[in-house]
């Protein structure tokens, strides 16, 4: 699961308001938790998607990866292939594999079993 | 659909004349993809096939998506009368060959050119030894499943055309082909030769596949009338019938609205993908339903119940610039999906989800839009249109409800 689809996931149990965005939590007994992957970079595809993305979501995100982006950016940036290559990194080639997602108000646990997360177990 | 007397095929100065089989339906996708793809010019179908003349090389032809078949033409008139004597309708069908046989020598050779063409381009490629590792590796795909379709084709050679049938039967597996894929790229390359090793035409040897539906078929079976056919070949050409592994391959369709006969231009049909491991939805259709949705480079696309993803895979090889996640409730598709996605080296572009579209949502909310279109022969509701979403994501839900409401109710989509 791409950090990119982390972007988009929210908590669907009943009565929970506030579940996104959810927390990653990687499985520390599996020992390739997270897998670094090569992917073609696109300029085009990076900037259509990047402008689809919750930033503020993905800025913190990245950050429990490692990966320090830029806390803003401005029109200038989209036309920066440096900012655009780490965009690029930090959405598609950073492949969680196992771990779980938590909802941030009820707790609640979705597995992500061999990179693909499960959203039926609300527990 | 009138035409004057007979049809023959045309020269390849102005472009080669081809028709393709289409599942019901689907004619207006196809007419559409032969006129973008290849430029293709005299369009026209009658039910179950579409007629096109283009320019286009193996190469191109190979890429048409949502065709079944392709053929080059030889021959399409009136429908041949049943309700004469035997001897009469006989008579008939040798005429298909003694009134113009000009149009069959010049339907194989516009074949044999077009083979050469592409066999010389293969050569050409297979200098660079990188492209040569790829290639085994595709042919192992390809070859794997045009044995097994060959296999297949020679049960249904005297049968009718039946689609569902042939969707129980076409569940391709991936075998063990590292042993076979020496001899098999050999066999592969060794067809085209075949083909264009004959220099003499009476080195040719043939099979006629005889196809009969409508009224005709009541009176006649498609082997007496193949037979009748083959007979009349054998006679005025000279050639030799070889039913096990002809060089040339005579197809020949009656039916109450037209004859046709045509020679295949690949022996495995385009509906089988060699990027396609396991097939789950048939590829022409899930093809079909993926330009439906309009898919732009940089969109996201998004398929809340993919089975084994095969959707997704079409478009993902068509448009590859797009963001595509896949969907599915049950484990089993989804590894399916997964090994899909590993045997067409596509597991970059597609990402996966389990997911129920019952439960309530759980995509942050977006702004989406489903688009649905009517196919012909959908008894009811609106032809087309969009539903967009609102404020309130209940997305897959209201995808969910606009199929049990089309598909179960028979309700009307306003």
């Amino acid at each position: 699961m791409r950090l990119l689809t982390h972007n988009f996931l929210k908590c669907n149990e009943e009565n929970c308001t506030g579940g996104y965005p959810l927390q990653i939590k990687l499985d520390d007994t599996s020992s390739e938790n997270v897998k670094i992957l090569e992917q073609d970079f696109n300029k085009e595809f990076v900037k259509n998607v990047l402008s689809k993305v919750d930033y503020d979501v993905l800025y913190n995100t990245a950050k429990q990866f490692g990966i320090s982006l830029l806390f803003s950016y401005t029109s200038q940036h989209l036309e920066d292939e440096g900012f655009l290559n780490s965009i690029h990194h930090a959405l598609f080639k950073i492949h969680i594999m196992e771990g779980s997602l938590i909802c941030p108000q009820c707790h609640v646990s979705f597995p992500i079993k061999d990179g693909i997360p499960n959203m039926l177990k609300g527990n | 659909m009138s035409e004057a007397r007979g049809e023959p095929g045309s020269g390849t100065g102005a472009g080669a004349r081809f028709f393709c089989t289409a599942g019901r339906g689907l004619e207006r996708f196809l007419m559409r993809e032969v006129r973008a793809r290849l430029a293709a010019t005299e369009v026209e179908y009658i039910s179950g096939k579409v007629f096109f003349t283009t320019c286009s090389d193996l190469n191109m032809l190979k890429k048409l998506k949502s065709a079944e078949r392709l053929f080059l033409l030889i021959k399409k008139q009136f429908p041949l009368i049943s309700s004469v004597s035997k001897g009469k309708l006989f008579n008939e069908m040798q005429r298909l060959i003694n009134e113009d046989p000009g149009s069959w020598l010049n339907a194989i050779s516009i074949w044999k050119n077009l083979l050469e063409l592409d066999a010389k381009k293969e050569k050409l490629s297979q200098r660079d030894d990188n492209q040569v590792k790829r290639k085994v590796g595709e042919n192992e795909i390809i070859i794997a499943k045009k044995l097994k379709i060959e296999q297949m084709q020679k049960i249904e050679e005297n049968r009718d055309c039946q689609l569902e049938k042939q969707i129980e039967e076409e569940t391709l597996e991936q075998r063990d082909v590292t042993t076979k894929s020496e001899n098999f790229q050999e066999e592969f390359q060794n067809d085209i030769e075949k083909a264009i090793d004959t220099h003499n035409q009476k080195d040719l040897t043939f099979r006629v596949s005889c196809r009969c539906s409508g009224t005709i078929r009541k009176a006649f079976t498609a082997q007496e009338l193949g037979k009748v056919i083959g007979i009349a070949i054998m006679k005025h050409f000279g050639w030799k019938a070889d039913l096990r592994n002809p060089k040339l391959e005579i197809f020949i369709h009656l039916n109450d609205v037209y004859s046709v006969v045509g020679i295949p231009v690949f022996r495995v049909p385009l509906a089988s993908r060699a990027y396609i491991k396991t097939a789950g939805l048939r590829s022409t259709i899930a093809w079909a339903m993926a330009s439906l949705a309009d898919i732009k480079a940089g969109a996201f696309v998004l398929d809340p119940m993919c089975g084994l993803g095969t959707i997704l895979l079409e478009a993902a090889k068509e448009w590859p610039d797009v963001y595509y996640v896949g969907a599915d409730v049950s484990d089993s598709q989804l590894l399916g999906t997964w090994d899909n996605l590993k045997a067409a080296g596509l597991e970059d572009k597609i990402e996966l989800l389990k997911v129920s579209v019952i439960a309530r949502c759980v995509l942050w909310p977006m702004l989406y839009t489903a688009r649905f279109m009517k196919l012909p022969g959908c008894p009811f509701g609106k032809s087309e249109g969009n539903v967009e979403s609102d404020g309130n994501c209940h997305c897959l839900q209201k995808v969910l409800i606009l199929l049990f409401l089309t598909f179960h109710l028979g309700k009307s989509l306003s």
